[in-house]
């Protein structure tokens, strides 16, 4: 008679230094061997952020890669908001084929969960979220667009440090708190891995923070050299005043302003995050208005 | 001679985007001393367009020469800030064949 399949309970809080938390219990079975089956038990989740999307739905489709059949149980048991928000975001319609309930839609103040594929999600921004954010902020367009070029420079990274082709974007306005939330998850080598190839006795964290620097890059020509986060750094914490964190391998680090500087604070490490997640949460009060006019260079 | 952007590639986001404008505007600057390049009807531009682009042309004319050669036009405040941000990071003296 075969084992039954190994269970992994979600954390309640599904968000931060727990994510860690799943991929320890998903690396304890796998120690033990290839996994055919797993299971995901929903009844204790209580809550889930923006990264927790996004890193869940990550893991899902890299254990179905593997080969792994993948079950969700306590789903129905569970009778918690977090899993009608999951339902409304497309969550279960992505990795079980079906909505669980008939009437489940993305909600106003969410973008439903995108699995990042290259050749469409460039498109996405412009046809999608930016039209949805302006309409979310009653603000122009144009005010939105050096947050879509930071998204679009994290779509590349995904493109050219993974051969996985795993990666999911998850969007939430919450208005009560003047903010939205942008996560964006993929399983590359994960940003400690190359960093390492430039430094290699730097840590985890070390390596994140280095990472965001302005100038330093893993590429050998300008060609290549991408600015990619420390850009992002620049637009979302140092001009919007928002929070950039990032979760990858054994670094958990958040930046945010401090004064005129942007200061880093290093979670204590927990777990193991495989890839990279990274959750933007952008001040809505802050963002600068921009007319919808087109400009023309002044070298 | 203006070039429309979104008339060679959909967006500017990607490398290969990149390239596809860079044999564009190279064609047009062997053939036209002043061209005008429009980016009408796109919104944002990565870094990886821009260093595809933009950042080979200083290979063959000076950055000066840039700024005297192109116009940009119709084109957004973020745009126009990736372009000379990676132009001036790459800029150094070149000796234009």
């Amino acid at each position: 008679m075969p084992a039954p399949a190994p269970v992994i309970r979600l954390p309640r809080q599904f968000e931060g230094v727990t994510l860690s938390q799943l991929v320890a219990g998903l690396q304890a079975n796998f120690a033990q061997g290839a996994l055919t089956e797993l299971v995901f038990d929903f009844s204790t989740l209580c809550f889930i952020r923006p990264a927790g999307v996004v890193f869940l739905s990550n893991v899902v489709h890299w254990l179905a890669q593997l080969g792994c059949k993948v079950t969700f149980q306590g789903v129905a048991a569970n009778n918690s908001a977090v899993i009608r928000f999951l339902d409304d975001s497309l969550f279960f319609e992505q990795h079980c084929g079906r909505k669980l309930r008939a009437d489940a839609a993305p909600r106003d103040t969410t973008r439903p969960l995108v699995k990042v594929a290259q050749s469409a999600s460039h498109a996405w921004l412009d046809r999608n979220l930016v039209p949805w954010l302006s309409s979310r902020l009653s603000i122009t367009q144009s005010s939105l667009y050096s947050f879509r070029a930071v998204i679009s420079e994290l779509f590349n990274n995904i493109k050219d440090h993974t051969t996985l082709d795993i990666g999911s974007i998850f969007v939430q306005h919450f208005p009560n708190k003047k903010r939205v939330v942008i996560a964006v998850s993929d399983f590359g080598a994960g940003i400690p891995s190359t960093v390492r190839n430039s430094l290699p006795s730097a840590t985890d964290s070390e390596a994140i923070i280095q990472a965001v620097q302005e100038g330093f890059t893993t590429r050998s020509i300008p060609t290549n050299q991408g600015v990619g986060l420390d850009l992002l750094l620049k637009t979302a914490v140092a001009e919007n005043r928002g929070t950039v964190t990032i979760y990858s391998l054994g670094g958990i680090v958040m930046f945010s302003k401090a004064g005129t500087r942007i200061r880093p604070y290093v979670f204590p490490q927990v777990g193991f995050c495989p890839g990279t997640t990274i959750e933007i949460s952008l001040r809505t009060d802050t963002i600068q208005v921009l007319p919808d006019e087109s400009e023309e260079m002044a070298w | 001679m203006v070039i429309r952007v979104f008339d060679i590639v959909s967006s500017a986001d990607t490398t290969e985007q990149g390239q596809a404008v860079l044999v564009r505007l190279l064609d047009e600057l062997d053939h036209h001393q002043e061209i005008t390049i429009s980016f009408e009807g796109i919104h944002a531009a990565t870094s990886s367009f821009v260093n595809v682009a933009f950042v080979p042309l200083l290979r063959h004319i000076s950055f000066d020469d840039i700024k005297t050669r192109i116009r940009i036009v119709e084109s957004t405040r973020q745009i126009n800030g990736m372009i000379r941000a990676r132009l001036e990071r790459n800029a150094s003296p070149c000796m234009a064949a």
